[in-house]
């Protein structure tokens, strides 16, 4: 069972992680999966976390696989509409039309496509270079925790709208002999905001780190010969999974947030690609007459990331054994 | 405690300068500063030398930084490509008005969410616990440009149509013809201090709730309760004094932030403030203008950490002892041994 050194728990304390959240035994032991198991029936029993990760569920399948019956998305659906005021949802058109006459379903869900692409490739992303930072920083302490964090510093105090907007109006960049790279497009836009938030999970690992390092299985592992790097990548990573997925699962709601916001303000993914932020921008002044148009990109954004919290709230709870669960 | 404040300054100056290199190298990377002169007709070569020279485009890359670092710090921001003013005055004016945004939302959110987190902690899982629950995750999850847009369909679509009633307005400062009018200037304040209060106060009387919880259940609280305290004074000066530190601190970190989400208020509200400024500024390509708002918004975000970082230290003596991590070397350190 977990023998908590006080002392470690304060400490980690100070780095602004909650001790809670580091498992109470060493992962990689033969408990190893039955920590898992007791993570997903604690998930489970968590009604509004299932509830969300249902929604996200369908939401992926209907913009990843239902899209492809849908209608093409720059087609104009209705030849007659174009002439017209677009027109309302109907069985036809659950969404409504576009002014161009465009099927709104279709929109939203190839706007999804590319809105959730880019917040999945953020999350990865941001972990990767997170974790390896926040690993190194906290393992070796020293100059080098000192250089790691002001360089994490660093882009955190960026400002991170005018920062995109400038970084996406320069357009596309020459990259050598790797081709160029349009920093508007969905690839350019997850590498600038890979750029402006890694900081904070990097900040989570490196708290965790510094705890777990001073643990005895880091010591046994040490005493038995294993290099810093093995004892980084199967001890201390391992043992922080669970911060870094519920931190991950955040980064996904903030990716959406922060790609539909730059896209709404017109410096993001550039039409006519859609995305749920430029549908936004598309709809303003059309207002009071064609609610359809704003209502239903916004409400996509508002649900998905709503989701997305619930599911992060769950596995908070799932992961830390001290939190009750609640009902 | 002063070696803490001078350390933490210090770290702060270093990051407020690498942020500079990165804003200065990006808004160069961006294009010819002088694009929109080279292509307007009847411009002289010997024009565009001397604004090369004003400028100092001549130069180097570095030398180019170094020269606008030096003038930055000393408030010569340079003048406008656009409209030919001093850059500071541009931000300074533009900084008054968002500050009157950002400081009433700042101001209102505080108190507001104090009140909401207090009472969830107090009445854990009550009615009014799940309802703050509930509008915390609302705000959490909502874009604040939906919830704007939100805002004024229903003070078009309901207050003015539907119910005759013109009280607020969606667009601008004042109306035409009333500048200076101060309940003109409430009236148009209401909507976008809204918007940027949804967030702030969602994340703050969360945050209330959490750490006022965590001391209502330390020994000192049960021991004051113990000696016959009264429920209401425990609360007040046991609970509440201890449970505000960390508020301070994130209040105090996402000030800086709350700059960011005035960015998105002020384009859907026409407010002429920081946020306009830059967007007018990054259409036409204003360099100067477009580098400074850069560095000052750096400038504030590092401010404002630095800020929590000392009232934390101050308000909570266990922090500034030392570095958390001086007191102890291991012996088996980072090495790795042959």
């Amino acid at each position: 069972m977990s023998m908590r050194v006080g002392d470690e728990s304060g400490r980690a304390r100070a780095e602004g992680i909650d001790p809670t959240l580091l498992p109470p035994h060493p992962v990689g032991t033969p408990q190893d999966g039955g920590e898992w198991r007791v993570a997903w029936r604690r998930f489970r029993h968590h009604t509004m976390a299932m509830a969300g990760l249902g929604f996200l569920v369908v939401t992926l399948l209907a913009c990843f696989v239902g899209v492809h019956f849908a209608q093409d998305p720059n087609q104009i659906a209705d030849l007659l509409a174009t002439q017209q005021p677009p027109f309302p949802p109907s069985s036809a058109h659950w969404f409504g039309t576009d002014v161009l006459g465009r099927d709104m379903l279709s929109r939203v869900l190839h706007g999804g496509q590319i809105s959730l692409k880019v917040a999945f490739g953020v999350a990865i992303l941001t972990t990767i270079i997170g974790v390896i930072i926040g690993a190194l920083a906290g393992f070796y302490r020293g100059w080098l925790d000192g250089l790691l964090m002001r360089f994490t510093d660093l882009w955190i105090a960026l400002p991170a709208l005018p920062f995109l907007a400038v970084a996406v109006s320069i357009g596309t960049i020459d990259l050598g002999p790797l081709g160029s790279l349009d920093l508007g497009g969905p690839l350019g836009i997850t590498l600038l905001l890979s750029c402006l938030l890694w900081g904070s999970i990097a900040r989570v690992v490196r708290g965790a780190t510094l705890a777990l390092r001073e643990r005895e299985f880091v010591d046994a592992a040490r005493a038995i010969g294993a290099s810093n790097t093995r004892i980084i990548t199967r001890h201390v990573i391992p043992n922080c999974l669970g911060p870094i997925i519920v931190n991950a699962t955040l980064v996904v709601a903030e990716a959406i947030l922060v790609e539909t916001t730059l896209s709404f303000l017109g410096f993001g993914i550039q039409p006519p690609t859609p995305s749920w932020g430029n549908l936004l921008s598309d709809s303003i002044g059309t207002f009071e007459d064609w609610w359809w148009l704003t209502v239903f990109p916004g409400l996509a954004i508002f649900l998905t990331v709503l989701a997305i919290n619930f599911v992060g709230d769950g596995l908070r709870d799932a992961f830390d054994p001290r939190r009750r669960v609640r009902a | 405690m002063f070696a803490f404040v001078a350390r933490r300054l210090l770290t702060a100056v270093v990051v407020v300068l690498l942020a500079t290199i990165v804003v200065f190298a990006l808004v160069s990377a961006r294009g010819d500063p002088l694009g929109s002169y080279r292509h307007r007709p009847g411009i002289s070569q010997q024009t565009l030398q001397n604004l090369e020279r004003e400028y100092r485009l001549d130069e180097s890359r570095p030398a180019q930084y170094v020269h606008w670092l030096g003038d930055f710090v000393q408030g010569d921001w340079g003048r406008s490509f656009r409209t030919q003013q001093p850059v500071a005055d541009m931000v300074g004016k533009a900084a008054w008005n968002s500050f009157l945004l950002v400081g009433t939302a700042l101001v209102l959110s505080v108190m507001l969410a104090l009140f909401i987190g207090v009472i969830s902690a107090v009445r854990q899982y009550s009615l009014f616990d799940h309802a703050a629950t509930s509008f915390s995750y609302f705000g959490f999850s909502m874009p604040d440009f939906f919830f704007a847009l939100l805002l004024q369909l229903f003070v078009v679509s309901v207050l003015h149509e539907l119910l005759g009633i013109d009280v607020l307005y969606v667009q601008g400062k004042y109306s035409v013809g009333q500048q200076g009018d101060l309940v003109n200037l409430l009236e148009h304040m209401v909507l976008p201090v809204s918007v940027l209060m949804l967030t702030s106060v969602a994340a703050w009387s969360r945050y209330q709730r959490d750490s006022m919880l965590e001391v209502l259940h330390t020994d000192y609280v049960r021991t004051a309760r113990a000696k016959g305290v009264p429920r209401r004074q425990v609360i007040r000066r046991h609970a509440l004094r201890n449970a505000l530190i960390p508020f301070v601190t994130v209040v105090a970190i996402d000030a800086g932030v709350l700059l960011g989400g005035v960015v998105v208020v002020e384009r859907v509200f026409s407010w002429p403030g920081l946020g306009l400024l830059f967007f007018d500024a990054l259409e036409r390509f204003d360099y100067p203008v477009i580098l400074a708002w850069m560095a000052v918004a750096t400038v504030f975000v590092v401010l404002f950490n630095l800020l929590a970082d000392i009232l934390y230290a101050a308000l909570d003596p266990r922090i500034r002892v030392s570095g958390p991590y001086r007191r102890r070397k291991v012996p088996h350190d980072v090495r790795r041994r042959p």
